[in-house]
């Protein structure tokens, strides 16, 4: 594979992250923090392209000591000692698999993936954590409308655990996504939990009672609601895990946020 | 003799229908741009949208951190006299297996970076088992990785203690093991030596550029893996399995192969897994970053798949023996 070639690979991908930066299309995909590390990225990628486009006199990357020559990893010269003495032009070998680091823009690019949703959260386990080994503290101040703005994670740990804490019978504030169960009298609504990418994301549920049943999947709402102690544990779930169900006050359909996980 | 240059290059092209230019790279990637909305009602079957989610997702998330380990790999290509590291590492190659894992809290971030700065540091002198215990120690001691398991279990400093010092000892012993039993000229065959010509900036961006593409076209592999395993296994499996000791083990052991997940991460989605017994879940933190899909693909493309082959076993037991030493110890 050519130095120009490669080249261009880098430059492709560095358009790509940097479109992903500039849109905020990386909050789909991986954590808020990550932004530092890809605006860097993005910049080496666009220089080394660069760079690897317009140098004409470069280093080769040659076998100084032929090695056992069955052990291709790299496609070339490797086994040839007179490759060393044998070019008077340069060129720079990479291996043809460096090819496939386009892989994941086109996928990128014609599939468009959606960040992760009700798919993906009825077949992962729900409300997947362990008792918290600290005290859980007080609840954030109340908005104007009296209710309180948790994430689902915060909810669902403070239901589980904490069923006498200052969240049971107080307004919440949730965003969610709609994820459907015919089995329930109400939607669970949804949110992921990320922790670095969404590879390692988790959902967290609760079911919204007394909700609207004309809600079509994936369709984000936010919603004020009451938990007053009625936690669900659906069969063939372990007993560590159970869905809290809240009743709901009030339920409004939004768009889609920037930012679709929690943290 | 020498053949003429154009004899040369024949012999070692591999016959090809398709010339790849620059410019068809850069047309392919216009084309999916543009096509999109021609493809997407295509596209939307939620298992498909899923699998792709996580595979961009792996991909985009490691990509600073190989870029950081390739760059690391390639200003000691061009900064760093040959002879230079074999000096600074101690001269019993047990010590410097030892030095060579201590110093893996020095380089934070995802397993991904590692690999191409091992290979790296053998071609600049190290014993390779030196920079074979730098590649284990890495991504599973340093301080981000630590930080993250003591933030996703509060209150329990003993996961952090276990997990940091079966990682440690599985670095050094595989080290030293290797030392022993293992044939370094596997992995010295499918090194690229750097023949120092010409400036440094030219070593600097021909290296980088090279390891780039090269760790990265595995680490592809290794993320379309990865993503299977995580869009296929239904959860409710994964459950059932959480209650016979041995079986817990196993299963999360497998598991942390398959799924690939980031060292800084894995603690958090072990974490949600309470029904699993604790020595399960350090198996799972003290395993992954050792041995992954992602891992294997990468060491694969730097070392040879022949190395591969004896190391990703080896490493497996090692760190899967250390956790449950560790786990009966500590936990």
């Amino acid at each position: 594979m050519r130095r120009e070639v490669q080249g261009a690979i880098l430059l492709v991908m560095g358009v790509v992250f940097a479109h992903l930066v500039l849109s905020g299309a990386y909050l789909n995909y991986v954590k808020g923090s990550l932004l530092v590390p890809l605006i860097g990225t993005t910049l080496v990628l666009l220089t080394l392209g660069a760079l690897s486009l317009v140098r004409d006199h470069e280093d080769e990357l040659v076998d100084v000591e032929p090695g056992a020559g069955e052990f291709p990893a790299c496609e070339v010269a490797a086994t040839d000692p007179r490759e060393a003495d044998a070019h008077g032009h340069d060129h720079s070998h990479a291996p043809r698999i460096g090819l496939l680091m386009l892989a994941p823009l086109l996928c990128l690019l014609l599939i468009a993936p959606a960040p992760l949703g009700s798919y993906a959260a009825e077949r992962g386990g729900s409300n997947r954590l362990s008792e918290p080994q600290v005290e859980l503290g007080e609840l954030p101040p109340a908005d104007e409308q009296g209710a309180v703005p948790l994430t689902l994670a915060d909810t669902v740990v403070r239901s589980l655990f904490d069923a006498d804490g200052p969240m049971t019978g107080t307004p919440v504030r949730l965003v969610g996504f709609v994820a459907e169960d015919d089995a329930l009298a109400g939607y669970r609504l949804s949110r992921f939990s990320v922790a670095c990418c969404a590879a390692d994301a988790t959902v967290r549920q609760v079911v919204i009672s007394g909700g609207r049943t004309d809600l079509g999947e994936d369709t984000w709402v936010e919603v004020v609601a009451r938990f007053d102690g009625h936690v669900q544990r659906p069969d063939g779930e372990p007993d560590s895990t159970g869905l809290p169900v809240l009743e709901v006050l009030s339920e409004e359909v939004i768009d889609p946020p920037r930012s679709p996980y929690e943290y | 003799m020498a053949s003429s240059p154009s004899t040369v290059s024949d012999r070692v092209r591999t016959p090809r229908m398709v010339p790849i230019t620059a410019t068809s790279v850069v047309l392919v990637v216009v084309a999916a741009a543009a096509f999109q909305r021609v493809v997407s009602p295509f596209v939307d079957a939620p298992p498909l949208q899923t699998w792709s989610t996580i595979f961009v997702a792996l991909m985009i998330q490691a990509t600073p951190f190989l870029l950081l380990g390739v760059m690391v790999s390639g200003g000691l290509a061009a900064l760093v006299p040959p002879a230079f590291i074999a000096r600074m590492l101690p001269k019993d190659p047990r010590l410097a297996v030892g030095a060579a894992s201590a110093a893996g809290t020095l380089l934070p971030g995802c397993e991904c970076g590692a690999v191409p700065i091992s290979g790296r540091l053998v071609s600049r002198g190290a014993p390779p088992a030196a920079a074979l215990a730098f590649m284990l120690a890495a991504p599973a001691i340093n301080p981000i990785v630590l930080l993250s398991t003591a933030v996703a279990f509060p209150g329990q400093p003993e996961v952090v203690v276990a997990r940091f010092a079966a990682s440690l000892v599985t670095a050094v012993a595989v080290g030293l093991i290797w030392m022993r039993i293992g044939d370094d000229r596997l992995l010295m065959a499918s090194l690229r030596r750097i023949q120092d010509r010409g400036d440094r900036l030219s070593t600097f961006v021909a290296t980088t550029r090279h390891d780039l593409l090269h760790a990265g076209g595995y680490l592809v592999l290794g993320a379309a893996l990865a993503a299977t395993a995580q869009t296929v296994v239904p959860q409710r499996i994964i459950d059932t399995l959480a209650g016979n000791v041995v079986v817990a083990v196993l299963t999360l052991t497998v598991l942390a192969i398959l799924l690939s997940i980031c060292s800084e991460a894995d603690a958090f989605v072990v974490a949600g897994l309470p029904q699993f017994p604790m020595v399960a879940r350090l198996a799972f933190m003290v395993v992954g970053p050792v041995v992954d899909v992602k891992l294997v693909a990468m060491q694969a493309g730097v070392f040879g798949r022949p190395f591969a082959r004896r190391f990703a076993p080896l490493s497996l037991m090692v760190s899967l023996g250390a956790a449950l030493v560790f786990a009966w110890w500590l936990l």
